[in-house]
Protein backbone atom coordinates (compact mmCIF):
# COMPACT_ATOMS: atom_id res chain seq x y z
CA UNK A 1 0.00 0.00 0.00
CA UNK A 2 2.81 2.40 0.87
CA UNK A 3 5.03 1.12 -1.88
CA UNK A 4 4.40 4.04 -4.28
CA UNK A 5 5.69 6.41 -1.59
CA UNK A 6 9.02 4.73 -1.43
CA UNK A 7 10.76 6.48 -4.41
CA UNK A 8 9.74 9.81 -2.90
CA UNK A 9 11.39 8.97 0.42
CA UNK A 10 14.42 7.68 -1.41
CA UNK A 11 14.80 10.95 -3.33
CA UNK A 12 14.36 12.95 -0.13
CA UNK A 13 17.32 11.12 1.34
CA UNK A 14 19.48 12.28 -1.53
CA UNK A 15 18.64 15.96 -1.42
CA UNK A 16 21.95 17.74 -0.82
CA UNK A 17 22.00 20.14 2.07
CA UNK A 18 19.89 18.03 4.38
CA UNK A 19 22.98 16.47 5.87
CA UNK A 20 25.36 19.32 5.10
CA UNK A 21 24.67 21.63 8.03
CA UNK A 22 27.96 21.43 9.90
CA UNK A 23 27.28 23.62 12.92
CA UNK A 24 23.95 22.16 13.92
CA UNK A 25 23.95 18.60 15.34
CA UNK A 26 24.79 16.36 12.43
CA UNK A 27 21.82 14.46 11.08
CA UNK A 28 23.24 11.31 9.65
CA UNK A 29 21.21 9.04 7.46
CA UNK A 30 21.36 5.53 6.19
CA UNK A 31 19.26 4.27 3.34
CA UNK A 32 18.34 0.71 2.48
CA UNK A 33 20.48 -1.03 -0.14
CA UNK A 34 17.57 -3.06 -1.45
CA UNK A 35 14.41 -1.64 -2.93
CA UNK A 36 11.77 -2.31 -1.76
CA UNK A 37 12.95 -3.02 1.74
CA UNK A 38 12.38 -6.54 2.91
CA UNK A 39 9.88 -6.59 5.70
CA UNK A 40 6.97 -8.70 6.61
CA UNK A 41 3.81 -8.12 8.53
CA UNK A 42 1.01 -10.62 8.62
CA UNK A 43 -1.00 -11.44 11.70
CA UNK A 44 -1.95 -14.83 10.35
CA UNK A 45 1.46 -16.44 9.98
CA UNK A 46 4.34 -17.33 12.21
CA UNK A 47 7.53 -15.38 12.48
CA UNK A 48 10.27 -15.31 9.88
CA UNK A 49 13.08 -15.49 12.36
CA UNK A 50 16.62 -16.73 12.30
CA UNK A 51 20.05 -15.72 13.40
CA UNK A 52 21.45 -14.92 16.78
CA UNK A 53 20.01 -15.18 20.23
CA UNK A 54 20.15 -11.41 20.73
CA UNK A 55 17.42 -9.89 18.58
CA UNK A 56 17.42 -6.33 19.89
CA UNK A 57 19.68 -3.82 21.61
CA UNK A 58 18.81 -0.27 22.61
CA UNK A 59 21.27 2.12 24.23
CA UNK A 60 19.52 4.78 26.28
CA UNK A 61 15.89 5.15 27.18
CA UNK A 62 12.96 4.85 24.80
CA UNK A 63 10.02 7.14 25.40
CA UNK A 64 7.01 5.14 26.51
CA UNK A 65 4.25 5.02 23.90
CA UNK A 66 3.87 3.64 20.41
CA UNK A 67 6.77 2.50 18.27
CA UNK A 68 7.70 5.34 15.92
CA UNK A 69 9.19 3.90 12.75
CA UNK A 70 10.22 7.28 11.34
CA UNK A 71 12.64 8.11 14.15
CA UNK A 72 14.73 4.95 14.45
CA UNK A 73 18.37 5.85 15.02
CA UNK A 74 21.29 3.42 15.00
CA UNK A 75 24.75 4.06 16.43
CA UNK A 76 27.17 4.96 13.61
CA UNK A 77 30.23 2.76 13.40
CA UNK A 78 33.46 4.58 12.48
CA UNK A 79 34.30 2.62 9.35
CA UNK A 80 31.10 3.50 7.55
CA UNK A 81 30.50 -0.09 6.54
CA UNK A 82 27.05 -1.17 5.35
CA UNK A 83 24.85 -2.40 8.17
CA UNK A 84 22.73 -5.52 8.36
CA UNK A 85 19.59 -4.64 10.22
CA UNK A 86 17.28 -7.20 11.74
CA UNK A 87 14.00 -6.45 13.43
CA UNK A 88 11.29 -8.58 14.96
CA UNK A 89 8.22 -7.79 17.00
CA UNK A 90 7.58 -9.49 20.33
CA UNK A 91 4.54 -11.28 18.92
CA UNK A 92 6.46 -12.35 15.80
CA UNK A 93 3.98 -10.80 13.36
CA UNK A 94 6.46 -8.24 12.11
CA UNK A 95 9.98 -8.99 10.97
CA UNK A 96 12.50 -7.30 8.71
CA UNK A 97 16.01 -8.01 7.41
CA UNK A 98 17.73 -5.32 5.37
CA UNK A 99 21.12 -3.87 4.51
CA UNK A 100 21.54 -0.14 5.03
CA UNK A 101 24.17 2.06 3.42
CA UNK A 102 25.45 5.12 5.24
CA UNK A 103 24.96 8.28 3.20
CA UNK A 104 26.76 10.58 5.62
CA UNK A 105 30.34 10.83 6.88
CA UNK A 106 30.88 8.32 9.66
CA UNK A 107 33.13 9.12 12.57
CA UNK A 108 31.76 6.79 15.20
CA UNK A 109 29.82 9.46 17.03
CA UNK A 110 26.10 10.09 17.31
CA UNK A 111 23.29 8.25 15.66
CA UNK A 112 22.17 7.55 12.13
CA UNK A 113 18.57 7.93 11.13
CA UNK A 114 17.23 5.00 9.15
CA UNK A 115 15.39 6.43 6.23
CA UNK A 116 13.09 4.68 6.04
CA UNK A 117 13.15 2.04 8.75
CA UNK A 118 9.86 0.69 7.52
CA UNK A 119 7.10 1.33 5.04
CA UNK A 120 4.60 -0.05 7.53
CA UNK A 121 4.67 2.95 9.88
CA UNK A 122 0.98 2.75 10.74
CA UNK A 123 1.03 -0.98 11.50
CA UNK A 124 4.06 -0.52 13.74
CA UNK A 125 2.34 2.26 15.68
CA UNK A 126 0.19 -0.48 17.15
CA UNK A 127 3.21 -1.74 19.08
CA UNK A 128 4.73 -0.34 22.24
CA UNK A 129 8.16 1.24 21.88
CA UNK A 130 9.93 -1.79 23.37
CA UNK A 131 7.86 -4.39 21.52
CA UNK A 132 9.89 -4.13 18.32
CA UNK A 133 13.39 -5.48 18.84
CA UNK A 134 16.00 -4.34 16.36
CA UNK A 135 19.75 -4.55 16.14
CA UNK A 136 22.36 -3.86 13.45
CA UNK A 137 25.48 -5.78 12.59
CA UNK A 138 28.32 -4.80 10.25
CA UNK A 139 27.91 -6.41 6.84
CA UNK A 140 30.72 -8.70 5.78
CA UNK A 141 31.95 -9.12 2.24
CA UNK A 142 29.79 -12.22 1.88
CA UNK A 143 26.77 -10.23 3.01
CA UNK A 144 25.06 -10.63 6.32
CA UNK A 145 26.35 -13.49 8.42
CA UNK A 146 24.01 -15.61 10.52
CA UNK A 147 25.28 -15.70 14.06
CA UNK A 148 27.21 -12.44 13.72
CA UNK A 149 28.20 -11.39 17.22
CA UNK A 150 29.28 -7.77 16.63
CA UNK A 151 26.28 -5.67 17.52
CA UNK A 152 25.46 -2.06 16.82
CA UNK A 153 22.65 -0.84 19.06
CA UNK A 154 19.68 1.31 18.38
CA UNK A 155 19.97 4.66 20.15
CA UNK A 156 17.43 6.04 22.59
CA UNK A 157 17.75 9.15 24.70
CA UNK A 158 21.18 9.33 26.31
CA UNK A 159 21.92 11.93 28.93
CA UNK A 160 25.46 12.37 30.22
CA UNK A 161 27.87 9.45 30.19
CA UNK A 162 25.70 6.81 31.83
CA UNK A 163 23.07 4.90 29.92
CA UNK A 164 21.16 1.68 30.12
CA UNK A 165 21.63 -0.96 27.46
CA UNK A 166 18.42 -2.90 26.91
CA UNK A 167 19.14 -6.30 25.37
CA UNK A 168 16.19 -8.24 23.98
CA UNK A 169 16.88 -11.89 23.46
CA UNK A 170 15.26 -15.01 22.20
CA UNK A 171 16.28 -17.66 24.70
CA UNK A 172 13.97 -20.14 22.97
CA UNK A 173 11.81 -20.43 26.08
CA UNK A 174 14.73 -21.97 27.97
CA UNK A 175 13.84 -19.82 30.94
CA UNK A 176 17.22 -18.71 32.35
CA UNK A 177 19.81 -16.36 30.89
CA UNK A 178 22.29 -13.87 32.21
CA UNK A 179 25.05 -11.59 30.96
CA UNK A 180 28.60 -11.70 32.25
CA UNK A 181 30.98 -8.79 31.77
CA UNK A 182 34.59 -8.94 32.93
CA UNK A 183 34.97 -6.95 36.14
CA UNK A 184 31.25 -6.35 36.60
CA UNK A 185 28.42 -7.99 38.44
CA UNK A 186 26.32 -10.48 36.47
CA UNK A 187 23.09 -9.16 35.04
CA UNK A 188 20.20 -11.61 35.18
CA UNK A 189 17.75 -11.47 32.28
CA UNK A 190 14.05 -11.33 33.08
CA UNK A 191 11.21 -13.03 31.24
CA UNK A 192 9.09 -10.64 29.22
CA UNK A 193 5.83 -10.14 31.11
CA UNK A 194 3.49 -9.75 28.19
CA UNK A 195 0.96 -11.69 26.22
CA UNK A 196 2.90 -13.22 23.35
CA UNK A 197 6.60 -14.00 23.40
CA UNK A 198 7.23 -15.40 19.94
CA UNK A 199 9.98 -13.10 18.67
CA UNK A 200 11.77 -12.62 21.96
CA UNK A 201 11.13 -13.83 25.47
CA UNK A 202 13.67 -12.19 27.78
CA UNK A 203 15.21 -8.80 28.40
CA UNK A 204 18.39 -7.79 30.21
CA UNK A 205 19.25 -4.26 31.31
CA UNK A 206 22.94 -3.45 31.59
CA UNK A 207 24.37 -0.25 33.01
CA UNK A 208 26.85 1.23 30.54
CA UNK A 209 29.34 4.07 30.96
CA UNK A 210 30.13 5.95 27.76
CA UNK A 211 33.59 7.23 26.96
CA UNK A 212 34.55 10.40 25.15
CA UNK A 213 35.40 8.37 22.08
CA UNK A 214 33.49 5.44 20.64
CA UNK A 215 34.49 2.02 21.87
CA UNK A 216 33.62 -1.63 21.63
CA UNK A 217 32.56 -3.48 24.74
CA UNK A 218 32.50 -7.26 25.09
CA UNK A 219 30.19 -9.44 27.13
CA UNK A 220 29.14 -13.06 27.36
CA UNK A 221 25.54 -14.08 27.10
CA UNK A 222 24.76 -17.32 28.93
CA UNK A 223 21.59 -19.27 28.19
CA UNK A 224 21.05 -22.17 30.59
CA UNK A 225 18.94 -24.94 29.06
CA UNK A 226 18.78 -26.89 32.32
CA UNK A 227 21.80 -29.04 31.49
CA UNK A 228 24.42 -26.90 29.81
CA UNK A 229 25.28 -23.22 30.00
CA UNK A 230 25.42 -22.12 26.38
CA UNK A 231 27.80 -19.18 26.14
CA UNK A 232 28.09 -16.69 23.31
CA UNK A 233 30.57 -13.85 23.31
CA UNK A 234 29.21 -10.63 21.89
CA UNK A 235 30.82 -7.31 21.11
CA UNK A 236 28.72 -4.21 21.20
CA UNK A 237 29.62 -0.89 19.65
CA UNK A 238 29.17 2.07 21.98
CA UNK A 239 29.19 5.56 20.51
CA UNK A 240 31.17 8.40 22.05
CA UNK A 241 29.60 10.60 24.66
CA UNK A 242 27.27 13.20 23.24
CA UNK A 243 28.32 16.58 24.62
CA UNK B 1 -66.53 0.54 8.50
CA UNK B 2 -65.44 2.03 11.78
CA UNK B 3 -66.47 -1.16 13.53
CA UNK B 4 -64.34 -3.29 11.16
CA UNK B 5 -61.28 -1.11 11.77
CA UNK B 6 -61.71 -1.29 15.54
CA UNK B 7 -62.06 -5.06 15.42
CA UNK B 8 -58.91 -5.37 13.26
CA UNK B 9 -56.96 -3.18 15.68
CA UNK B 10 -58.05 -5.31 18.65
CA UNK B 11 -56.97 -8.43 16.79
CA UNK B 12 -53.52 -6.86 16.31
CA UNK B 13 -53.22 -5.44 19.83
CA UNK B 14 -54.01 -8.61 21.74
CA UNK B 15 -51.15 -10.71 20.30
CA UNK B 16 -48.85 -7.69 20.63
CA UNK B 17 -49.75 -7.34 24.30
CA UNK B 18 -49.27 -11.07 24.85
CA UNK B 19 -45.86 -10.89 23.19
CA UNK B 20 -44.88 -8.04 25.51
CA UNK B 21 -46.13 -10.00 28.51
CA UNK B 22 -44.11 -13.06 27.44
CA UNK B 23 -41.07 -10.84 26.99
CA UNK B 24 -41.46 -9.40 30.47
CA UNK B 25 -41.96 -12.83 32.00
CA UNK B 26 -38.93 -14.24 30.17
CA UNK B 27 -36.81 -11.34 31.44
CA UNK B 28 -38.04 -11.98 34.96
CA UNK B 29 -37.18 -15.68 34.62
CA UNK B 30 -33.65 -14.87 33.40
CA UNK B 31 -33.24 -12.39 36.25
CA UNK B 32 -34.48 -14.93 38.80
CA UNK B 33 -32.17 -17.49 37.27
CA UNK B 34 -29.27 -15.12 37.88
CA UNK B 35 -30.35 -14.63 41.50
CA UNK B 36 -30.66 -18.37 42.10
CA UNK B 37 -27.47 -19.19 40.24
CA UNK B 38 -24.88 -16.41 40.51
CA UNK B 39 -22.10 -16.44 37.93
CA UNK B 40 -19.53 -18.99 39.04
CA UNK B 41 -15.92 -19.29 38.02
CA UNK B 42 -15.69 -22.83 36.64
CA UNK B 43 -12.99 -25.13 37.92
CA UNK B 44 -10.50 -26.40 35.34
CA UNK B 45 -8.70 -29.69 35.46
CA UNK B 46 -5.55 -29.44 33.34
CA UNK B 47 -4.11 -32.66 31.95
CA UNK B 48 -1.09 -31.62 29.91
CA UNK B 49 2.13 -33.11 28.58
CA UNK B 50 4.96 -30.61 28.41
CA UNK B 51 8.74 -30.37 28.27
CA UNK B 52 8.65 -27.34 30.53
CA UNK B 53 6.86 -26.19 33.66
CA UNK B 54 7.73 -22.99 35.53
CA UNK B 55 6.05 -21.48 38.55
CA UNK B 56 6.56 -18.99 41.34
CA UNK B 57 5.99 -20.55 44.73
CA UNK B 58 2.83 -19.47 46.53
CA UNK B 59 3.09 -21.85 49.49
CA UNK B 60 6.68 -22.54 50.44
CA UNK B 61 5.78 -25.31 52.86
CA UNK B 62 4.03 -27.38 50.21
CA UNK B 63 6.60 -26.92 47.44
CA UNK B 64 9.33 -28.97 49.09
CA UNK B 65 10.85 -31.77 47.02
CA UNK B 66 12.40 -34.86 48.58
CA UNK B 67 15.22 -35.58 46.18
CA UNK B 68 17.12 -38.84 45.73
CA UNK B 69 19.67 -39.69 43.09
CA UNK B 70 20.16 -36.17 41.78
CA UNK B 71 23.32 -34.65 40.34
CA UNK B 72 24.64 -31.10 40.56
CA UNK B 73 27.13 -29.93 37.93
CA UNK B 74 28.25 -26.70 39.58
CA UNK B 75 27.69 -27.33 43.26
CA UNK B 76 28.21 -24.50 45.73
CA UNK B 77 30.78 -25.02 48.51
CA UNK B 78 28.17 -25.91 51.11
CA UNK B 79 27.26 -29.05 49.13
CA UNK B 80 30.83 -30.48 49.28
CA UNK B 81 31.46 -30.45 45.53
CA UNK B 82 33.76 -33.02 43.99
CA UNK B 83 36.19 -31.24 41.72
CA UNK B 84 35.71 -31.95 38.06
CA UNK B 85 32.82 -34.38 38.54
CA UNK B 86 29.08 -34.09 39.07
CA UNK B 87 28.14 -33.96 42.76
CA UNK B 88 25.54 -36.51 43.89
CA UNK B 89 22.70 -35.07 45.92
CA UNK B 90 20.04 -36.56 48.16
CA UNK B 91 18.32 -33.78 50.05
CA UNK B 92 15.18 -31.88 50.83
CA UNK B 93 14.86 -28.91 48.49
CA UNK B 94 12.83 -26.16 50.14
CA UNK B 95 12.19 -23.17 47.85
CA UNK B 96 11.39 -19.82 49.45
CA UNK B 97 8.07 -18.03 49.05
CA UNK B 98 8.07 -16.35 45.61
CA UNK B 99 11.04 -18.36 44.31
CA UNK B 100 10.96 -19.44 40.68
CA UNK B 101 10.93 -23.20 40.13
CA UNK B 102 11.35 -24.81 36.71
CA UNK B 103 11.03 -28.45 35.68
CA UNK B 104 12.84 -29.05 32.40
CA UNK B 105 12.47 -32.35 30.63
CA UNK B 106 15.28 -33.90 28.61
CA UNK B 107 15.37 -37.23 26.75
CA UNK B 108 17.48 -38.84 29.52
CA UNK B 109 17.00 -36.52 32.46
CA UNK B 110 14.76 -33.96 34.12
CA UNK B 111 16.33 -30.78 35.49
CA UNK B 112 14.96 -28.96 38.51
CA UNK B 113 16.07 -25.34 38.36
CA UNK B 114 15.56 -22.90 41.22
CA UNK B 115 16.14 -19.16 40.97
CA UNK B 116 15.03 -15.87 42.48
CA UNK B 117 11.53 -14.89 41.40
CA UNK B 118 10.64 -11.58 39.84
CA UNK B 119 10.83 -8.97 42.57
CA UNK B 120 12.16 -11.32 45.23
CA UNK B 121 15.87 -11.30 45.85
CA UNK B 122 17.96 -13.02 48.50
CA UNK B 123 17.83 -16.68 49.39
CA UNK B 124 15.56 -18.62 47.06
CA UNK B 125 16.34 -22.19 48.10
CA UNK B 126 17.42 -24.12 51.16
CA UNK B 127 19.04 -27.51 50.60
CA UNK B 128 18.73 -29.76 53.66
CA UNK B 129 20.83 -32.89 53.98
CA UNK B 130 20.83 -35.47 56.74
CA UNK B 131 23.30 -34.50 59.44
CA UNK B 132 24.59 -31.48 57.52
CA UNK B 133 24.15 -27.78 57.92
CA UNK B 134 21.45 -26.17 55.78
CA UNK B 135 22.77 -24.82 52.52
CA UNK B 136 21.08 -21.54 51.54
CA UNK B 137 21.35 -20.44 47.94
CA UNK B 138 21.06 -17.05 46.29
CA UNK B 139 22.44 -15.43 43.15
CA UNK B 140 22.70 -17.67 40.10
CA UNK B 141 20.10 -20.32 39.34
CA UNK B 142 20.68 -23.68 41.02
CA UNK B 143 20.06 -26.77 38.91
CA UNK B 144 19.70 -30.40 39.95
CA UNK B 145 19.71 -33.05 37.24
CA UNK B 146 17.69 -36.21 37.78
CA UNK B 147 18.00 -39.28 35.56
CA UNK B 148 14.54 -40.53 34.56
CA UNK B 149 14.92 -43.56 36.82
CA UNK B 150 15.55 -41.35 39.86
CA UNK B 151 12.50 -39.22 39.10
CA UNK B 152 10.30 -42.28 38.80
CA UNK B 153 11.30 -43.29 42.33
CA UNK B 154 10.27 -39.91 43.75
CA UNK B 155 6.95 -38.39 44.73
CA UNK B 156 5.29 -36.25 42.02
CA UNK B 157 6.87 -32.80 41.68
CA UNK B 158 4.66 -30.08 43.19
CA UNK B 159 3.32 -27.11 41.23
CA UNK B 160 1.81 -24.44 43.50
CA UNK B 161 1.43 -20.85 42.45
CA UNK B 162 1.53 -18.84 39.26
CA UNK B 163 3.48 -19.60 36.14
CA UNK B 164 3.48 -21.30 32.79
CA UNK B 165 3.45 -24.70 31.14
CA UNK B 166 5.18 -24.86 27.76
CA UNK B 167 6.59 -21.99 25.75
CA UNK B 168 5.52 -20.44 22.45
CA UNK B 169 8.85 -18.78 21.69
CA UNK B 170 10.31 -19.84 18.36
CA UNK B 171 13.91 -20.80 19.00
CA UNK B 172 16.35 -18.91 16.77
CA UNK B 173 19.72 -19.96 18.18
CA UNK B 174 21.93 -21.43 15.47
CA UNK B 175 22.22 -25.19 15.86
CA UNK B 176 25.53 -26.13 17.43
CA UNK B 177 27.10 -29.38 18.50
CA UNK B 178 26.75 -29.40 22.25
CA UNK B 179 28.50 -32.36 23.92
CA UNK B 180 26.23 -34.36 26.23
CA UNK B 181 26.55 -34.11 29.99
CA UNK B 182 27.96 -37.36 31.38
CA UNK B 183 26.38 -38.56 34.60
CA UNK B 184 27.41 -41.66 36.55
CA UNK B 185 24.58 -44.17 36.73
CA UNK B 186 23.92 -47.07 39.06
CA UNK B 187 27.13 -48.13 40.80
CA UNK B 188 29.27 -46.18 38.40
CA UNK B 189 29.19 -49.02 35.91
CA UNK B 190 27.58 -47.08 33.10
CA UNK B 191 27.20 -43.41 32.37
CA UNK B 192 24.21 -41.48 31.18
CA UNK B 193 24.90 -39.12 28.29
CA UNK B 194 22.30 -36.44 28.98
CA UNK B 195 21.19 -34.04 26.28
CA UNK B 196 18.75 -31.17 26.36
CA UNK B 197 15.33 -31.51 24.74
CA UNK B 198 14.63 -29.99 21.34
CA UNK B 199 12.66 -27.21 23.01
CA UNK B 200 10.62 -26.30 26.03
CA UNK B 201 7.36 -26.86 24.25
CA UNK B 202 4.02 -28.30 25.23
CA UNK B 203 3.10 -31.61 23.60
CA UNK B 204 -0.62 -31.14 24.06
CA UNK B 205 -3.36 -32.08 26.44
CA UNK B 206 -6.90 -31.45 27.51
CA UNK B 207 -8.65 -29.13 29.90
CA UNK B 208 -11.84 -30.39 31.51
CA UNK B 209 -14.37 -27.91 32.83
CA UNK B 210 -16.15 -28.44 36.12
CA UNK B 211 -18.98 -26.21 37.26
CA UNK B 212 -19.38 -25.18 40.86
CA UNK B 213 -22.72 -25.91 42.50
CA UNK B 214 -24.58 -22.69 43.10
CA UNK B 215 -26.39 -23.35 46.36
CA UNK B 216 -25.83 -25.12 49.62
CA UNK B 217 -22.35 -26.57 49.60
CA UNK B 218 -19.85 -24.28 47.82
CA UNK B 219 -17.35 -27.11 47.57
CA UNK B 220 -19.53 -29.23 45.31
CA UNK B 221 -18.33 -29.44 41.74
CA UNK B 222 -19.90 -31.25 38.82
CA UNK B 223 -18.73 -32.32 35.42
CA UNK B 224 -19.89 -30.10 32.57
CA UNK B 225 -20.41 -32.51 29.71
CA UNK B 226 -19.04 -31.61 26.28
CA UNK B 227 -17.01 -28.74 27.72
CA UNK B 228 -13.50 -30.15 27.28
CA UNK B 229 -10.87 -28.10 25.52
CA UNK B 230 -7.96 -29.44 23.53
CA UNK B 231 -4.70 -27.55 23.98
CA UNK B 232 -2.71 -27.50 20.73
CA UNK B 233 0.95 -28.48 20.64
CA UNK B 234 3.36 -25.58 21.04
CA UNK B 235 1.04 -23.42 23.13
CA UNK B 236 1.89 -21.82 26.44
CA UNK B 237 -0.63 -22.29 29.24
CA UNK B 238 -0.29 -19.36 31.61
CA UNK B 239 -1.84 -19.45 35.04
CA UNK B 240 -2.28 -16.59 37.46
CA UNK B 241 -1.54 -13.67 35.15
CA UNK B 242 -2.64 -10.50 36.87
CA UNK B 243 -3.67 -12.28 40.05
CA UNK B 244 -2.39 -10.76 43.28
CA UNK B 245 -1.22 -12.83 46.18
CA UNK B 246 -1.17 -12.34 49.90
CA UNK B 247 1.82 -11.79 52.18
CA UNK B 248 4.17 -10.96 49.31
CA UNK B 249 4.01 -14.45 47.84
CA UNK B 250 2.58 -15.52 44.53
CA UNK B 251 -1.19 -16.14 44.53
CA UNK B 252 -2.30 -19.69 45.10
CA UNK B 253 -4.00 -20.11 41.76
CA UNK B 254 -2.81 -23.50 40.55
CA UNK B 255 -2.43 -26.67 42.53
CA UNK B 256 -1.01 -29.70 40.86
CA UNK B 257 1.86 -32.06 40.25
CA UNK B 258 4.14 -33.23 37.47
CA UNK B 259 5.49 -36.72 36.84
CA UNK B 260 7.42 -38.28 33.99
CA UNK B 261 4.97 -38.97 31.17
CA UNK B 262 4.90 -42.73 30.64
CA UNK B 263 4.56 -42.24 26.90
CA UNK B 264 7.68 -40.10 26.65
CA UNK B 265 5.95 -36.80 25.98
CA UNK B 266 7.88 -34.85 28.57
CA UNK B 267 6.28 -34.29 31.94
CA UNK B 268 2.66 -35.19 32.60
CA UNK B 269 1.03 -32.37 34.52
CA UNK B 270 -2.26 -32.60 36.36
CA UNK B 271 -3.53 -29.51 38.09
CA UNK B 272 -6.64 -27.72 39.27
CA UNK B 273 -7.26 -24.03 38.81
CA UNK B 274 -10.01 -21.47 38.26
CA UNK B 275 -11.02 -20.72 34.68
CA UNK B 276 -10.49 -16.98 35.05
CA UNK B 277 -6.86 -17.55 36.03
CA UNK B 278 -5.82 -19.41 32.88
CA UNK B 279 -4.84 -18.19 29.44
CA UNK B 280 -3.65 -20.24 26.48
CA UNK B 281 -1.12 -18.57 24.21
CA UNK B 282 -0.37 -19.96 20.80
CA UNK B 283 2.09 -18.33 18.43
CA UNK B 284 -0.68 -16.11 17.10
CA UNK B 285 -3.34 -15.65 19.76
CA UNK B 286 -4.31 -15.41 23.40
CA UNK B 287 -7.34 -17.41 24.51
CA UNK B 288 -9.26 -17.61 27.75
CA UNK B 289 -11.72 -20.24 28.88
CA UNK B 290 -15.43 -19.86 29.41
CA UNK B 291 -18.16 -22.40 29.92
CA UNK B 292 -21.59 -21.31 28.77
CA UNK B 293 -24.04 -20.30 31.51
CA UNK B 294 -26.80 -22.55 30.16
CA UNK B 295 -24.48 -25.53 29.70
CA UNK B 296 -23.24 -25.28 33.27
CA UNK B 297 -26.73 -24.65 34.61
CA UNK B 298 -28.10 -27.77 32.95
CA UNK B 299 -25.39 -29.84 34.63
CA UNK B 300 -25.68 -28.15 38.04
CA UNK B 301 -27.11 -30.71 40.48
CA UNK B 302 -28.58 -28.02 42.75
CA UNK B 303 -30.38 -26.42 39.82
CA UNK B 304 -31.56 -29.72 38.33
CA UNK B 305 -34.80 -30.04 40.46
CA UNK B 306 -35.83 -26.54 39.35
CA UNK B 307 -35.21 -27.35 35.68
CA UNK B 308 -37.08 -30.64 36.09
CA UNK B 309 -39.99 -28.72 37.62
CA UNK B 310 -40.08 -26.23 34.72
CA UNK B 311 -39.83 -29.01 32.14
CA UNK B 312 -42.64 -31.02 33.81
CA UNK B 313 -44.82 -27.93 34.01
CA UNK B 314 -44.28 -27.09 30.35
CA UNK B 315 -45.29 -30.63 29.44
CA UNK B 316 -48.19 -31.05 31.87
CA UNK B 317 -49.96 -27.70 31.54
CA UNK B 318 -50.94 -27.96 27.80
CA UNK B 319 -51.66 -31.66 28.23
CA UNK B 320 -54.13 -30.98 31.02
CA UNK B 321 -55.77 -28.17 29.02
CA UNK B 322 -56.19 -30.48 26.04
CA UNK B 323 -57.78 -33.16 28.23
CA UNK B 324 -60.14 -30.55 29.74
CA UNK B 325 -61.15 -29.36 26.28
CA UNK B 326 -61.79 -32.92 25.13
CA UNK B 327 -64.02 -33.58 28.15
CA UNK B 328 -65.83 -30.22 27.75
CA UNK B 329 -66.69 -30.74 24.07
CA UNK B 330 -68.05 -34.26 24.74
CA UNK B 331 -70.52 -32.82 27.25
Amino acid sequence: MLKPLFPVLFVLGQVPGLAAAQDAPVLREAVPANDPIEEYFDPSRAANVGGGVIVGAVLGGLAAGPFLADSVRIATPADGRPLCLRAISRDGFYSARNVYILRSPADGEGGTLLKPFSNLTEELRGYDAEDIALVAMPAQEQGCLAGETSLIPRLGQIEGDRAELLVQLNAGGRGAAWIEIAGQAEVACQPVAADLRVGFDMTCRLPVTLDDAHQTSAFELVVDDGLVENRTRYEIFLPGRDD
Amino acid sequence: MNWVLRRGLTRLLVPLGLALLALALATAVVYLFGVIRPRQDPLLMLDLQSNYVAYEVSRAGAATVALRGGWVLRAPDCLDPQPGAPTPLAALLAPAQGARVEYIWGPQTVSLRYSAGAGTGGRFLTVMRDGQRDCGLDGRPFTVILPHAALEAMAPLPILGTGQIGSETIEVALPRDIPPVLLPAGDGAATIAATASAGNYLHGGTVSVYGRASRADEQTVFRVSDADFQIPRGSRVDFGIGATGQDGGAPDVLRGTAILDPEGRGLAVQALTNASDVQVKTSTSVTTFAAGAVVTAVSDPTIAPLLLFVASFIFLFPTLITIYQLVATRE
